[in-house]
């Protein structure tokens, strides 16, 4: 919408004979899109979703890149949050209930209360578009939970350790990149520490849950 | 004499432009004449409900699937976490659905919300002008989305007074989702409306203008 290429570059191509839309502007991209058939709709989605997660696998620090963030969508935190509190309710002792409203909680709630915090200490970001990055770095958590839960009898818990806490740095670093580019230099560091607080506490759950 | 036949072809060319979706803010050529009109009204017969004559019979149907299963899941499964995850599911299948594809094929319009440089978004309007939509179309989409969002916000009163905490939740995701849309959609129908007003006020004075032209340089 904001960008150039809605689904030429993606991982999937369209199958719709190609429109340049390089060359127009946002509001020709839109008209045009009224008419288009479901596929390419689907598809364009698609790959915004796949462009966000390959950020968040890859983070970039250069802002013109993450111009393409500002699309926010809320696909990502929801199946994410989704297959978190799943997975984590699998093998626990307590009821998966408690598990799947707690874990959907902190995300979300989390979330929320970042970005009121970074939004009331004066940064330019919108409500979901921050909600939206938040939920989609917890990828590299979601990946780690998998992989413990699947193959628990061959972890001891140092190992566990260790590949949470991998997964830990690598969702802090990528929204990092992100948020503190939306912040001034002197408050940074106070909008940037909740989103440490936040990975954190969803990794420690990864690890005792 | 020549200048004259140049003249002339060129105002016979103008009226006949091929038509072009109607861009939001720049004041385009005139489109054809004959615009459709679109009634706002909902009209109650059954007739208007007949999938045989519907343009997009597959878009009407699923208009109504996402936002039923969400309910009757809703209703089912009560106060469970179940009923959680499959209203939120549905309710963003339909969500999406309806704004993408849905509302695109069966009214012609869509709407955004854009973010722009300094985080603050901006609501847009899209629609074509000459675009015919097909009364059981509209009725299904409008139908449809003024139901569910008026069951939910019924769901959700009731649950407000009875205070229970999750279905109260399920019920406010599963209206503000709904809410949204039928807002976004009548936002857009307005300024639709709006467009063809100025449209057809556009064309009625070229029209006169060329005409007096014509009538003068003779």
């Amino acid at each position: 919408m904001t960008d150039n290429h809605p689904f030429g570059s993606g991982m999937f191509q369209g199958q719709a004979k190609f429109v340049d839309y390089a060359h127009m502007n946002q509001q020709e991209v839109q008209v045009n899109t009224l008419d288009e058939p479901v596929l390419d709709t689907l598809l364009r989605d698609i790959n915004m979703i796949l462009y966000k997660l390959s950020y968040v696998i890859i983070p970039r620090m250069k802002e013109t890149q993450g111009r393409k963030l500002r699309n926010w969508d809320l696909w990502g935190p929801l199946l994410l949050s989704l297959l978190l509190a799943m997975t984590l309710g699998i093998n626990s002792n307590q009821s998966s209930d408690t598990i799947f409203g707690t874990i959907f909680i902190i995300m979300w709630g989390g979330s929320a209360v970042i970005t009121v915090n970074a939004k009331l200490l004066g940064g330019q970001v919108s409500f979901f578009q921050s909600v939206c990055v938040l939920g989609y770095c917890v990828f590299p958590i979601n990946v780690a939970a998998v992989v413990i839960t699947f193959l628990q009898s061959y972890f001891g818990f140092f190992l566990r350790l260790v590949i949470v806490g991998v997964a830990f740095l690598w969702s802090t670093f990528s929204s990092l990149s992100f948020m503190s580019s939306m912040m001034n230099e002197e408050k940074k560091v106070i909008s940037v520490y909740p989103i440490f607080l936040f990975y954190m506490f969803l990794s420690w759950f990864c690890i005792f849950i | 004499m020549e200048d004259d036949l140049h003249f002339k072809i060129q105002m016979q060319e103008m009226p006949s432009a091929p038509s072009k979706p109607l861009i939001q803010t720049s004041t385009d050529e005139p489109t054809k004449l004959s615009v459709a009109s679109t009634s706002e009204s909902i009209p109650l017969q059954t007739s208007n409900y007949d999938l045989n004559h519907a343009s997009h019979p597959k878009a009407c149907i699923f208009t109504f699937l996402f936002k039923a299963l969400a309910l009757i899941f809703y209703l089912i499964f009560g106060d469970s976490i179940w009923s959680f995850i499959l209203v939120i599911i549905f309710s963003a299948f339909d969500f999406w659905t309806v704004k993408n594809i849905t509302g695109r094929l069966l009214v012609g319009l869509k709407w955004e919300n854009i973010i722009l440089e300094d985080g603050s978004s901006k609501w847009e309007f899209y629609s074509m002008p000459n675009k015919q939509v097909n009364a059981v179309d509209k009725t299904f989409f409008w139908t449809a989305q003024l139901g569910f969002t008026l069951a939910w916000a019924i769901f959700t009163f009731s649950n407000m007074i009875s205070f229970t905490l999750m279905k109260f939740v399920i019920d406010v995701i599963g209206l503000s989702l709904c809410w949204t849309n039928l807002f976004g959609y009548y936002k857009c129908n307005g300024d639709h409306k709006k467009k063809m007003k100025d449209l057809q006020g556009d064309i009625t004075s070229k029209v006169v203008t060329q005409f007096v032209g014509q009538m003068m340089s003779k």
